[in-house]
């Protein structure tokens, strides 16, 4: 009995012995785990490498929904944050395997078993202390277990020999390519996207480029077509009046020192122009003379760079002289309608005044019409400060020439009634205005107020506006379309575009032909048909020593063991016709013979 | 669970634990004695045969597991005679069936026979066959026609004999020991699947080694033959077997036995490429079963309570060889039985093992 209860103890002893041994074993299995484990996470993670190509997708596709300007990125920048971005993952999975990884007893215990060979000793005996009910073999299993327990305590385990070898199949590394080849394509895509919306400015400007105004006018400068057409409108129009000539001359030849006015005035504030633009809202509001109505339109026309300098002028425009403010006091005042056409003579009716006008228009609702320009630089501002995107220096102005721009592109909307009535721009006549005009018009005050928001400033701007500024108003509208139209700072394009005073093409087609797709893959011209032909040549005698039997040697060593018995000649001959027939061979001799035999047998037994 | 609830579930975990200590004891008891008669056995045989270990165990392991033996091997090696020896040194009935082309289902289990009546009359009267016998030698087999061989199969797995309306129930311990030439196929019938998978067995008997002929000589043609005795008798065999079967099993060792049968069949999920190339039909239940009855006597002889892997890989060969089919392919390639059970054992790892 005092045996028995020795044995109980030791045995009671033994399940704690064989826990301590089950955690030293665990943490050592642990330890080799995990470089099996990243192994095989990190092979997993390039066989299916392009999924971690989706979020760089995702990303571009987002940018591109939300219309932000592309990130300019190079294919070894998204390269090297998918690559992150894998690593990162498998470092997390590591972790979350590290931290819920918990080995089977019956590991740990096996790998004292097998590395002290006890036979299994140690899980039996764990496996049977764990029963309810235990047989003799059982019991006396445990016990057995408790002089082998007590050696794995003393004993060390050996560092655990994994598996080197990387689970990676050839499949699994096409990933790699797939990946790379995702990449290279949503990076390419994303500078397609960029290439065409470059394309559509001019003078191979970036879009990048494009969200300064400064630089936006300078390629807008460049523009070889726009600066033709431009030219060839004020040529035209330098045609009527003395003053309108001298109004077009002036804006002709002021077109590029507006602009380049435009650019200093955006940034300074065009002290000259702006004296310019005071002048004439002087004289207009004076009774409006048909010379400095032509100046302040051919001002404006010329590309109504200054948004200061538009804006001055317009309200002069439109306070001075009611018929600027409102089409029905305009049909009702023949003064000034003989005004405004003088003033339409000019550049008004090429590139209108629509800006300045429109700017008029609006502040000259808001505003009384004393105000000059740099009041109405200063109003126009502040009711457009939503729209600002830009620096504190150029906000005013291009906030301006925002609300310039959704004026116009009111304007243009009245501008086709305005040209229907013929009455008041010399640009109707030039057939300039035509239908496709008055629908870019449309187009482009629809694109503008979205642009802007539907800011409720265009409609009333556009209600109030004069319409000979219609025309112009088209297109700083056209061109800040042109220039991407996604640009979130409206007002800088419209203004932009007012100052231009340049007409561009637009329409579907054109966007869809600006997009500048160039010839990436470059191919090989075929080496065409090959052509064949077979000659013939002459045989190469071939020498041949006959052996005679005599001089072959006799055989003197052992052929070997056979490792199948010998078969007899009938059933050889029927295995091989049988082949020979499997193979589509149907020697007729060999299977004639066997069958002859055969029968021949048959026969002799009969 | 309170410190009390937890301090009794201890002491009557320690209270169970000390209880079936007197048990243990037992076991010990009953091993060593398993241990002392297979010994006392061993050196009868061994008295005859000269070398021959590993057939003499697995010819052993099987008597003592419960199942029958197949020995495959040239003449002259001593097959019959192994089996003549073992019958003697157990103690038991022995009977030899030499199988011929010529012989019936009834030549071996017996048949109604007519006999004369002390009165004058006549009557019919079952004559049992040479398979009611506790170990039966089934000398080459192969030579006997399907029908013959398919005799044995009711002996060999319900241990009874069915004759006409009569079934024999056959005394323990029954064993079978068959035996069949490898050579001189022409005129032989080879035994059906069905036949082979009821034997625990198949031992292969090789040529004796260098030093084995010697005494082999001189046992044989001296003028005093070994004299063979009784080492225990055929109730001593059925407790042996009894304490067999008592040999629990672990869940890594049967694990293992289960992953090796399925290893033979082929497109299994253990299955090696060499199985699924050469392998037409793999073991079936019977050879898992076979795995651990044998493992049993292994693990009794190895001073081991229970059973562990090692003596399943031990038994794996002679267990698993006869039980696997190889196709065409496998013939013509020259795959042996041999090659695809070490390539088997040496894919199949151990359920715990590590790497």
């Amino acid at each position: 009995m005092k045996r028995t209860s020795n044995t109980a103890d030791r045995g009671w002893r033994l399940d704690e012995e064989l826990d301590r041994l089950a955690e030293r074993a665990g943490r050592m299995l642990l330890k080799a785990y995990l470089p099996e484990r990243s192994r095989e996470l990190l092979c997993r993670a390039v066989s299916v490498l392009f999924l971690f190509v989706l979020p760089v997708i995702a990303l571009e596709l987002l940018r591109y929904l939300a219309g932000y300007p592309s990130f300019g990125l190079d294919a070894w920048q998204y390269g090297l944050f998918v690559l992150a971005f894998a690593a990162a993952c498998v470092a997390g999975w590591l972790r979350r395997d590290y931290l819920r990884q918990r080995f089977a007893r019956g590991k740990t215990l096996g790998l004292f078993d097998s590395q002290l060979g006890l036979a299994n000793r140690l899980v039996t005996a764990d496996e049977f202390a764990r029963k309810s009910e235990r047989s003799a073999f059982m019991v006396a299993a445990i016990d057995d277990a408790a002089e082998p327990a007590e050696r794995a305590r003393r004993s060390s385990l050996q560092p655990i020999g994994v598996d080197k070898h990387w689970p990676l199949s050839r499949w699994s590394l096409l990933s790699v390519p797939g990946a790379l080849a995702l990449l290279v394509l949503t990076v390419w895509l994303g500078g397609l996207e960029r290439a065409g919306a470059d394309a559509e400015l001019p003078g191979g400007m970036r879009q990048s480029d494009a969200n300064s105004p400064d630089l936006a006018v300078v390629a807008r400068l460049t523009d070889e077509s726009a600066d033709k057409e431009a030219w060839a409108e004020s040529e035209e129009l330098a045609q009527p009046g003395e003053v309108g000539a001298d109004g077009q001359d002036a804006a002709s030849g002021e077109t590029l020192e507006s602009q380049t006015g435009t650019v200093a005035g955006s940034r300074g504030g065009q002290p000259a122009l702006q004296e310019k633009s005071e002048a004439a809202a002087n004289s207009e509001s004076g009774g409006m003379p048909s010379g400095a109505g032509s100046q302040a339109q051919a001002a404006s026309a010329s590309g109504q760079h200054s948004a200061g300098e538009d804006s001055a002028a317009l309200p002069r425009d439109q306070q001075g002289s009611p018929s600027g403010s409102n089409r029905q006091k305009q049909a009702a005042s023949a003064h000034e309608e003989a005004a405004r056409k003088a003033a339409g003579g000019g550049p008004s009716g090429e590139s209108g005044d629509t800006d300045n006008q429109g700017n008029a228009g609006r502040s000259g609702s808001d505003m009384p019409s004393e105000s000059n320009g740099g009041q109405a630089q200063q109003q126009a501002a502040a009711a457009t400060e939503d729209s600002a995107q830009v620096t504190a220096a150029d906000q005013s102005a291009s906030e301006q020439s925002g609300s310039d721009g959704r004026s116009e592109s009111g304007e243009r909307g009245d501008s086709d009634t305005d040209a229907e009535g013929g009455d008041r721009r010399t640009q109707s006549e030039q057939g300039q205005q035509d239908a496709g005009n008055d629908q870019s018009g449309d187009r482009r005050s629809a694109e503008d107020s979205n642009q802007n928001g539907g800011q409720p400033q265009a409609t009333s701007a556009e209600e109030q506006e004069q319409p000979n500024s219609q025309s112009e108003g088209g297109q700083p509208g056209s061109q800040s379309n042109s220039a991407g139209g996604r640009q979130s700072g409206d007002g800088e394009e419209g203004r932009g575009a007012s100052k231009d005073a340049i007409k561009k093409n637009r329409g579907a087609a054109t966007a869809m032909l600006a997009l500048p797709v160039g010839d990436r893959l470059i191919g090989s011209r075929g080496q065409g048909p090959e052509q064949r032909r077979q000659e013939q040549t002459a045989p190469e005698e071939q020498q041949w020593a006959p052996v005679a039997t005599d001089a072959r040697a006799e055989r003197s060593d052992r052929i070997g063991t056979l490792q199948h018995a010998s078969v007899s000649g009938w059933s050889r001959d029927l295995v091989k016709g049988y082949f020979d027939r499997l193979r589509g061979e149907v020697p007729g001799d060999g299977t004639n013979a066997s069958t002859t035999d055969i029968d021949n047998g048959q026969g002799e037994q009969e | 669970m309170t410190a009390a609830e937890t301090a009794a579930g201890e002491s009557v975990t320690r209270s169970a634990h000390a209880s079936a200590m007197g048990s243990a004891d037992e076991a010990r008891e009953a091993a060593e004695r398993f241990r002392t008669i297979y010994a006392r056995i061993k050196a009868q045989v061994c008295a005859m045969m000269v070398g021959q270990d590993e057939v003499i165990d697995g010819v052993m392991t099987a008597l003592f597991a419960g199942g029958h033996v197949l020995l495959e091997g040239v003449p002259g090696l001593g097959k019959t005679m192994l089996v003549n020896s073992l019958s003697r040194a157990v103690g038991t009935d022995f009977s030899r069936i030499q199988f011929t082309p010529d012989m019936m289902p009834a030549d071996i289990q017996g048949t109604s026979i007519l006999v004369d009546k002390p009165d004058g009359g006549q009557e019919l009267r079952f004559q049992a066959g040479p398979i009611v016998s506790n170990l039966v030698l089934a000398d080459e087999i192969n030579r006997a026609t399907p029908k013959t061989q398919s005799a044995l199969l009711e002996a060999m797995q319900e241990r009874q004999v069915t004759v006409g309306q009569r079934t024999i129930q056959l005394t323990e311990p029954f064993c079978v020991l068959a035996t069949q030439n490898p050579v001189e196929q022409e005129g032989t019938y080879p035994l059906p699947e069905a036949q082979l998978d009821r034997f625990l067995f198949k031992v292969v008997v090789g040529y004796p080694k260098e030093e084995d002929y010697s005494a082999i000589l001189d046992r044989t043609t001296g003028s005093a033959p070994p004299v063979i005795k009784a080492a225990t008798s055929g109730e001593e065999v059925v407790q042996m077997r009894d304490i067999v079967r008592e040999v629990p099993v672990p869940t890594v060792a049967k694990t293992y036995a289960i992953h090796l049968v399925m290893a033979t069949q082929p497109d299994s999920q253990y299955a090696p490429p060499i199985v699924n190339e050469y392998v037409a039909l793999g073991s079936s239940p019977r050879g898992a079963q076979s795995l651990l009855l044998a493992g049993k006597v292994r693990a009794l002889l190895n001073g081991r309570f229970a059973v562990s892997c090692d003596d399943i890989r031990e038994v794996a060969l002679p267990v698993l060889r006869h039980r696997i089919l190889i196709n065409f392919h496998g013939q013509s390639d020259g795959i042996s039985d041999e090659r695809i059970v070490a390539d088997i054992l040496k894919t199949v790892k151990e359920p715990d093992a590590v790497g």
